[in-house]
């Protein structure tokens, strides 16, 4: 602007000449201020609000995997141990069942022993009365049939004379008794 | 002979609004990132790919920069919009002026008697208006996120206080920061991204082939650490204003 036509004061008038040289004007500058928010508002509805989300959401994944891999790895650990435990218990407990069916298995050998020992003695000392008995019995049985042999015979002695007993008599007379 | 304007050069008019080449490069990059976090939002995955992974990245790293400053995560993604927005705007707008085209397409018009060349395009932070609109945004945006984190009358304790004299002298100064914060903020991004321009325009005018690459880099790397230093000066003047004064 030339200075014959600038009729404000001294200051004011190069102040208006440097905003004339460097082209500023307000309408321009609203409309720049303008752009600056429409740019701010688009970008922040289409760009940094959902990249901002993902990157949260992709950092909580992430957190959530990190962490499930952790408890797994612990997870896993502790069945190991849960494992080995067991494993222990169950070689424990089963030296233990061999160990009681050995003194069970042991116990019913000599209780079957002596059972049977028993059993046998039993056997043997009634076999042994049994035969007693039966000797006994043969014993009496001889008895009774010797001495109806006997009466027998003495009747028959009774009946002949001395004299007369020869061998062959005797003989005849044992046949007979026998035969009868 | 070539022409430099300070001033972001006007292409025509709408209704007397005036539409510079700065303009038109800034709806540009609007609408790229319009049509970007379209397809974005489309093909959103739990697993990254493409360019959800670039976009990842990026907010990755802004947020990682802002837990620097801020201290908890939770912070950083309160304010997170505000800083991210003034990175990407920033950078894509000095990267899209390094594109071949932009202030070599152009017009010849006659303005005050002389024939100058007009470029469709110009770099968004070229045009002082784009970089003090940036500014106004990030010194009264500290100021409101300050108040709604700590209370009106705790902010506003940071600048006038009666304490003693040296404090409220200190208050003064911090306030009167402030506004040259708008000031510094605008200016030092508009005149490395203008200094850049005009460097490729002599470059290219000087020697067209091979010579001007290194210089392109160079504006590259010059326009990420502008929108870095834009985006970190903010957060940082954030994080005072949002933290109680001691």
């Amino acid at each position: 602007m030339e200075v014959e036509t600038c009729r404000m004061s001294h200051v004011a008038c190069r102040m208006s000449e440097l905003i004339h040289q460097f082209g500023i004007e307000w309408k321009i500058l609203v409309a720049q201020i303008v752009n600056f928010f429409i740019l701010l508002v688009i970008l922040k509805k289409f760009a940094y609000g959902p990249i901002l989300n993902i990157l949260k959401e992709r950092r909580k994944k992430i957190e959530e995997g990190l962490l499930a891999a952790e408890e797994s790895q612990k997870k896993l650990g502790e069945a190991e141990k849960e494992k080995e435990g067991i494993l222990t218990d169950a070689r424990k407990e089963s030296i233990g069942i061999i160990q009681k069916s050995e003194v069970t298995a042991r116990e019913k050998e000599s209780q079957i022993l002596t059972e049977a020992g028993k059993k046998a003695e039993g056997i043997f000392v009634e076999e042994k009365a049994k035969i007693h008995e039966e000797k006994l019995k043969m014993k009496e049985d001889i008895y009774k049939e010797f001495s109806v042999f006997l009466k027998e015979a003495l009747a028959k002695i009774v009946e002949k004379s001395p004299q007369d007993l020869d061998d062959n008599l005797i003989q005849e007379t044992l046949r007979e008794l026998k035969e009868m | 002979m070539l022409e430099i304007s300070i001033g972001a050069e006007k292409i025509f008019e709408v209704a007397g609004f005036p539409i510079t080449n700065t303009l038109l490069t800034t709806w540009m990059v609007v609408g790229f990132f319009v049509v970007v976090s379209q397809l974005l939002v489309r093909r959103l995955q739990l697993v990254p790919a493409g360019i959800q992974s670039v976009f990842e990245a990026v907010i990755e790293g802004v947020l990682g920069m802002m837990d620097g400053v801020l201290g908890e995560r939770k912070r950083s993604e309160k304010y997170f919009p505000l800083i991210a927005t003034i990175f990407l705007f920033v950078i894509s707008s000095n990267w899209f002026g390094i594109f071949p085209g932009f202030g070599s397409i152009g017009f010849n018009e006659i303005y005050e008697g002389n024939e100058v060349f007009i470029p469709f395009f110009r770099s968004g932070a070229a045009d002082l208006n784009f970089t003090l609109a940036l500014a106004i945004i990030s010194v009264i945006s500290v100021q409101f996120l300050g108040i709604a984190a700590i209370g009106f009358f705790k902010h506003a304790k940071k600048y006038f206080t009666f304490k003693n004299p040296i404090e409220t002298f200190v208050g003064l100064l911090e306030f009167i920061s402030e506004i040259a914060k708008m000031i510094s903020f605008s200016f030092r991004l508009f005149g490395n991204v203008f200094a850049g321009e005009v460097l490729l325009i002599i470059m290219g005018f000087l020697v067209p082939y091979f010579v001007p690459v290194p210089f392109l880099f160079l504006e590259l790397f010059v326009g990420f650490i502008q929108a870095l230093v834009f985006a970190m000066l903010t957060l940082v003047f954030l994080g005072m204003a949002v933290s109680e004064h001691h």
